[in-house]
């Protein structure tokens, strides 16, 4: 065997930085060392568990040519605490695809200690990978969502694309003003005057508090410590190469409504990390991130659905498209798949 | 619906290599021609492989076969889905 899966370790930072700017887009924004210190976080910190640890595959030399992220998180399911293995930046590169490289390192990944192994951004091959080593595609915690927050300019964006700048510009501050204009003459799509919410700087205390009262009625989600939530939103906070990064706490005369944490991008487009809302207040949470989103100069919003929100007005008034990303579990543990695969399991990596 | 194909070993095995050599594209393997340290196959060649086993002779190769020993070669296949055929004959048996 020409290639070898071992721990991953400070010494394999700088190899993989280099290996994810090439594979990730995304990453590819950001430089090497900006990458390497978001790895290191998000990897090698206490915080993010120690078995199974982040794997990386090297070839005869030593020299990295794969890798796959973990991060352990204690779960609350039922009445015990029970450990979730979450994979994430999974690559390998060209030169190491011909030797079921992927293969290797996905099965050393699921004989690991945890009681379940999932993640929420598989992309079609490895959704197979996943599947045929047992895995199962959670379908109902793979759609994701598309909604116009600025409707004319939404509708001006793909027109645009390769044509000529001139009508570009045109077209664009055409529909800006539009925008503008049904807002002023009471046609928005959400009245912030009729909402009375405040936002606040989402802190660690706020988010353990909303997600002890966002998780009832879950049978299993993530245990949130305030060590845990420091290193969560520590983390976001270092991955500039998305966007601006807004995390807010919304709250209101009753107390906290919801929560959510976006990236504006420079093309005004929302990536919607997390938006959670109390039970029986999902229509606010929508309407409270699309005005916070309308007043940053955003034109859309996009994010994965929460099965819960389904029947709520974010999924009567978007686009949903299905797989863009897929959520997977694995777990030996019957029972346990069984409820993975229902909507009442909270399955991120908070 | 597709039924396993009651032929003679070495026919079988020859059914094996031609089947792989479909799907990879190739020509000219025998039974011992290296699939994996060639880097003929890579871990998507082989979940596609494996799905066109199991439609073909009418097997289920589960995640714990996939042992990587098992897909070397072409008579190594062939082992596995002789084994995996034997195995489906006394469950139903």
């Amino acid at each position: 065997v020409s290639f070898t899966v071992d721990s991953f370790t400070d010494q394999d930072v700088e190899a993989v930085a280099m290996l994810a700017r090439q594979y990730f887009p995304e990453k590819g924004r950001a430089s090497v060392e900006t990458v390497g210190r978001i790895l290191r976080y998000q990897y090698l910190m206490k915080e993010c568990g120690q078995m199974p640890p982040s794997m990386v595959c090297r070839d005869r030399e030593g020299k990295p040519v794969g890798f796959l992220g973990v991060t352990n998180i204690p779960f609350q399911y039922r009445d015990r605490v029970i450990t979730g293995a979450y994979a994430s930046d999974f690559l390998i590169s060209e030169s190491a695809r011909n030797s079921l490289t992927a293969l290797r390192m996905l099965k050393v990944f699921f004989s690991g200690p945890q009681d379940f192994s999932f993640t929420d951004d598989a992309n079609l091959t490895s959704r197979q990978l996943w599947e045929r080593l047992g895995g199962m595609t959670a379908y109902s915690q793979s759609i994701y969502y598309k909604t116009p927050v600025r409707p004319a300019s939404f509708i001006a964006r793909p027109i645009v694309k390769g044509r000529n700048r001139a009508f570009g510009i045109t077209l664009c501050k055409s529909a800006f003003l539009i925008d503008f204009l049904m807002n002023r003459v009471n046609m928005p799509r959400f009245r912030p005057e009729q909402m009375n919410v405040t936002y606040q700087l989402l802190k660690p205390d706020d988010l353990i508090n909303l997600m002890e009262l966002h998780m009832r009625g879950y049978y299993l989600h993530p245990r949130l410590t305030k060590d845990g939530a420091q290193y969560y939103l520590g983390l976001i906070e270092m991955e500039e190469q998305y966007g601006k990064l807004f995390k807010a706490a919304v709250v209101d005369d009753r107390g906290y409504v919801d929560w959510f944490v976006y990236y504006l991008n420079s093309d005004k487009s929302c990536s919607v990390l997390y938006s959670e809302s109390l039970k029986g207040r999902e229509d606010l949470l929508f309407k409270s991130l699309l005005w916070h989103s309308y007043r940053q100069g955003g034109v859309e919003l996009s994010g994965r659905l929460n099965p819960v929100q389904a029947g709520t007005w974010i999924g009567r008034n978007s686009l949903l498209l299905p797989g863009r990303f897929w959520a997977m579990v694995h777990t030996a543990q019957k029972e346990l798949l069984a409820d993975l695969l229902t909507d009442k399991a909270f399955l991120r990596r908070l | 619906m597709r039924t396993t194909r009651l032929t003679s070993g070495e026919s079988m095995l020859q059914d094996v290599i031609h089947l792989i050599e479909k799907m990879l594209q190739v020509d000219g393997l025998n039974g011992e021609s290296e699939l994996i340290e060639s880097g003929l196959l890579d871990s998507l060649a082989l979940v596609n492989l494996m799905t066109t086993l199991e439609e073909n002779y009418a097997i289920r190769i589960t995640p714990d076969m996939i042992d990587f020993e098992h897909f070397s070669n072409p008579a190594a296949i062939f082992s596995m889905v002789q084994h995996c055929i034997q195995m489906k004959r006394s469950n139903s048996g």
